[in-house]
């Protein structure tokens, strides 16, 4: 995936401690030849250097004097919507973490690599780039509103408040909104909860929050952002239905080739996920998009096509770059983001997920 | 003879009347004796309970002299009702311990006003001094003023409270870990990105050299006209002025880093000393800077902190994590106190002082800081358990109640506060540098033992 545009992107990182930015800069100099780094060492001289550059990205500390990284991350969403929003964070208050989580795209726990947040950024940069519509990149980035469904917020919470729910309970809930299942996984699966491989099984995911974190999870889905209005049902259900369909053959083709279970579980959430982006753009476009879908339905050009016409971008861009914001796996974003591109032709034998996923969609 | 029987009459009449008297008498006095025995009942039923009742009674005149007392008076000091009757009732306190003067007067006004009752601190026969709970009254009988003390031993309670403060130390070193985790894992990250830079600088260096070396192995032992420009390029491309600049600073900040961890996980480790029964030695200035170490997410973001240490002074004997938790509430209250005052005007910077000194046979130890300060009629309760003037969740008003009562009862010290509403607050912790009453090692261990 090659960045289409061709404007450096602004970066910067925030961090009270001086010789935090020294050893990044140095590092990142190294590293990310293609960025524009910047640093600032507290939350004002951050919004200083904002007067200069829009930024791309901003990196921040959690704890600084004076403004502290989440109200940072809430000024950068007020006026830069499209600006990707991460905190970098030595804190261990899961809790504090979990509230920052409403603000922050993704939350990375010291110590970490520099490289790593280079390519997790990069990513989640080069598949913005292909969002085309400036409205639709700011709408998606902004994060105010996300495609949950505002009924499963409440079923949720009224099973949370039962004495002793079973986690399986809650896990048959979740499944029910592709939304929230993504956004319980952003959140197990950011470094903070110090996972040592990405969790892609919600259930394991329930398990390992327990109910009084997820309790406070969902309460800050609930109050932080707009749930989607324009979340149509017949359309969740049917990206649903044909989600799971696709996830439950490519289990069983991976099943075949014997792969590890780390690798099936990516496959299963790739092709779950593969058309996440319909529901992305029916929060984002609203009815607009409705009447697109049915018009594919109808008339000889595809979706896809119809799609670029009116966003200058695909389903599939738009639910991986979201999903990429969410730090699911870049296997996992990688499949999302292509499966519409026919010219990628199906591997003899299949290797990565896009591959798996890719067979089984066109079985 | 006429005589006789009117004397006989008389006689009779007034056997008669005697009789009726002595009827009359005897139903009065049968009242009377009926009216007394009641009395009797009920004032033995008083008395009783006076002498039953498991709080102390005692009563004294205007010039402080002991009148009565119950046995649970004498139960409580252990002084029996003869000694103590008639002495000054001055015996039973412990006067060198009072932070105020003793004033008659002034014991029934605190009382008899809002406070029914307070706690202080009594002294008993064998010179041990305990918490009592007072309540005082004043009352008077034929025109004379007397005074009736209650008392109430509560050292039991405080036992309770020695185990509070247990887990308020626990819950103050967990007030810290979250920002702990910040301190260390801070440094960690330079630290790791340092020597990833390091590794790649020696790449850099390596490959400098070896093209260097290849350069001169080409051109024989001397460098060729060309030379120079070669090895120019070399180092523009393998970036080498960067790498030059930049490895004595990744140095530096590793060393730093390293070398901050491992004074915060020595300053846990010192606080995290288990709190032993036995005294030990404490150097206070290393239990400063090890407070300031651990509390530094704390303060980082309010202002600074000096500190002024007598650096001669001598290492105390006490029980050091009790010491280093009196040392912890009262920076930790310094730091809220900074940050309530910047809560209302941000730009005032924060500054605390710590300083230390040594006065006799007293080490001395004080903390100034600039926050909000104590208002007048806060300063006596501070020190008392649960007081507390900050929100619900952030507060529980333990930190001081448990700071007095480690430092008074378990050390024989003292703490004393100063403060100007709106300026700050100071706070002076006098420590004996030896236990009082410690025998001198030299009596107790006989000098050139037989072992
Ligand atoms: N340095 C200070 N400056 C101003 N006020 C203080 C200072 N130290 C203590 N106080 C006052 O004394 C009160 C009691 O302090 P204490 O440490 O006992 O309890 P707390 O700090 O409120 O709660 P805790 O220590 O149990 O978390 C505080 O609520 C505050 O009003
Ligand atoms: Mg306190």
């Amino acid at each position: 995936m090659s960045s289409s545009s061709n404007v450096r992107p602004s970066i910067i990182f925030v961090d009270d401690d001086p010789m935090l930015l020294s050893s990044t800069r140095r590092r990142l100099t190294l590293v990310a030849r293609n960025w524009d780094l910047h640093f600032a060492d507290s939350g004002a001289a951050a919004l200083e250097i904002c007067k200069g550059v829009v930024p791309s990205a901003v990196v921040t500390d959690m704890r600084m004097p004076g403004m502290d990284g989440a109200v940072l991350l809430k000024e950068i969403q007020r006026y830069f919507p499209e600006s990707i929003r991460i905190i970098f964070s030595g804190q261990t208050d899961q809790d504090a973490l979990i509230q920052a989580h409403s603000v922050a795209h993704s939350i990375l726990a010291k110590p970490c690599d520099a490289d790593q947040i280079y390519q997790a950024l990069q990513l989640s940069l080069e598949i913005q780039s292909r969002l085309g519509d400036p409205e639709i990149r700011r709408f998606v980035t902004s994060g105010r509103t996300i495609p949950v469904s505002t009924s499963s917020i409440f079923d949720i919470l009224s099973l949370l408040r039962e004495p002793d729910v079973s986690p399986k309970k809650i896990g048959e809930s979740v499944r029910n909104d592709l939304g929230l299942y993504a956004y319980i996984l952003k959140i197990i699966n950011s470094s903070h909860f110090g996972m040592r491989s990405p969790v892609c099984d919600i259930d394991q995911a329930i398990l390992l929050l327990g109910a009084s974190q997820l309790r406070t999870i969902v309460c800050g889905l609930k109050l932080a952002h707009a749930l989607s209005p324009t979340l149509d049902k017949n359309l969740c259900t049917e990206v649903l239905e044909t989600g799971i369909l696709r996830a439950q053959k490519v289990l069983q083709l991976v099943q075949k080739h014997g792969k590890p279970k780390m690798f099936s579980d990516e496959c299963y959430i790739a092709s779950l996920f593969q058309d996440f982006g319909k529901l992305v753009l029916s929060v984002s476009a609203g009815s607009r998009y409705l009447q697109i879908i049915e018009h594919s339905r109808h008339q000889a050009s595809s979706l896809v096509d119809l799609e670029r016409e009116a966003f200058r971008c695909t389903h599939a861009e738009v639910g991986a770059y979201l999903l990429s914001l969410w730090s699911f796996p870049s296997s996992v974003i990688r499949s999302i983001c292509r499966h519409e591109d026919l010219q990628s032709s199906v591997q003899e034998e299949p290797e990565t997920v896009e591959d798996f996923v890719r067979i089984a969609s066109t079985r | 003879m006429p005589e006789v029987n009117v004397y006989q009459r008389m006689f009779e009449r007034e056997r008669e009347a005697r009789k009726q008297a002595e009827e009359l008498l005897e139903t009065m006095s049968l009242e009377l004796y009926d009216a007394y025995s009641q009395l009797k009942k009920s004032s033995d039923e008083v008395f009783a309970i006076f002498r039953s009742v498991t709080d102390g009674i005692v009563t004294f005149n205007q010039t402080g002299t002991i009148e009565s007392l119950n046995p649970a008076i004498e139960r409580i000091f252990g002084y029996s009702e003869n000694v103590l009757k008639g002495q000054d009732i001055r015996v039973l306190l412990p006067q060198n311990k009072l932070d105020f003067e003793l004033d008659d007067e002034f014991w029934v006004d605190r009382c008899s006003e809002a406070q029914p009752k307070f706690a202080t601190q009594g002294i008993n026969a064998h010179g041990q001094i305990f918490d009592m709970e007072l309540s005082a009254s004043k009352s008077s009988q034929a025109g004379k003023d007397f005074y009736v003390w209650v008392i109430r031993n509560t050292s039991q309670i405080r036992n309770v409270e020695r185990k509070m403060a247990v887990s308020q130390r626990l819950e103050a070193i967990g007030q810290l870990a979250a920002g702990l985790s910040h301190e260390i894992n801070t440094p960690i990250q330079y630290v790791h990105e340092n020597v990833k830079f390091l590794r790649d600088a020696f790449k850099a260096t390596e490959e400098v050299l070896v093209r260097v070396e290849r350069e001169f192995s080409s051109a024989g032992s001397y460098p060729t006209p060309g030379f120079e420009e070669s090895f120019r390029q070399i180092c523009s491309e393998t970036q080498w002025d960067f790498f030059r600049k930049e490895i004595p600073i990744a140095l530096y900040e590793t060393l730093y880093g390293s070398k901050r961890v491992t004074s915060i996980v020595q300053a846990i480790r010192d606080f995290a000393h288990p709190g032993a029964s036995e005294m030990s030695s404490l150097d206070l200035n290393k239990a400063i800077t090890s407070a300031v170490t651990l509390a530094a997410n704390h303060w980082r973001t309010l202002g600074e902190i000096v500190t002024d240490l007598d650096r001669s002074l001598p290492n105390i004997t006490c029980h050091v994590s009790e010491i280093n938790q009196v040392i912890l509430n009262l920076l930790i209250n310094a730091c809220d106190a900074i940050a309530e005052a910047r809560a209302a005007n941000p730009d005032r910077l924060g500054k605390i002082v710590f300083r230390t000194w040594q006065e006799g046979n007293m080490a001395k130890l004080s903390i100034t800081d600039s926050g909000v300060g104590i208002k007048r009629e806060n300063l006596e309760r501070i020190f008392t358990l649960f007081f507390t003037t900050k929100a619900v969740g952030k507060g529980t008003g333990q930190g001081l109640a448990i700071a007095h009562s480690i430092v008074v009862e378990r050390h024989n010290g003292n703490i004393d506060v100063v403060s100007q509403l709106g300026e700050g607050a100071t706070f002076i912790v006098s420590l004996p540098i030896q236990p009082l009453g410690d025998v001198p090692p030299g009596d107790v261990v006989p000098s050139g033992g037989s072992e």
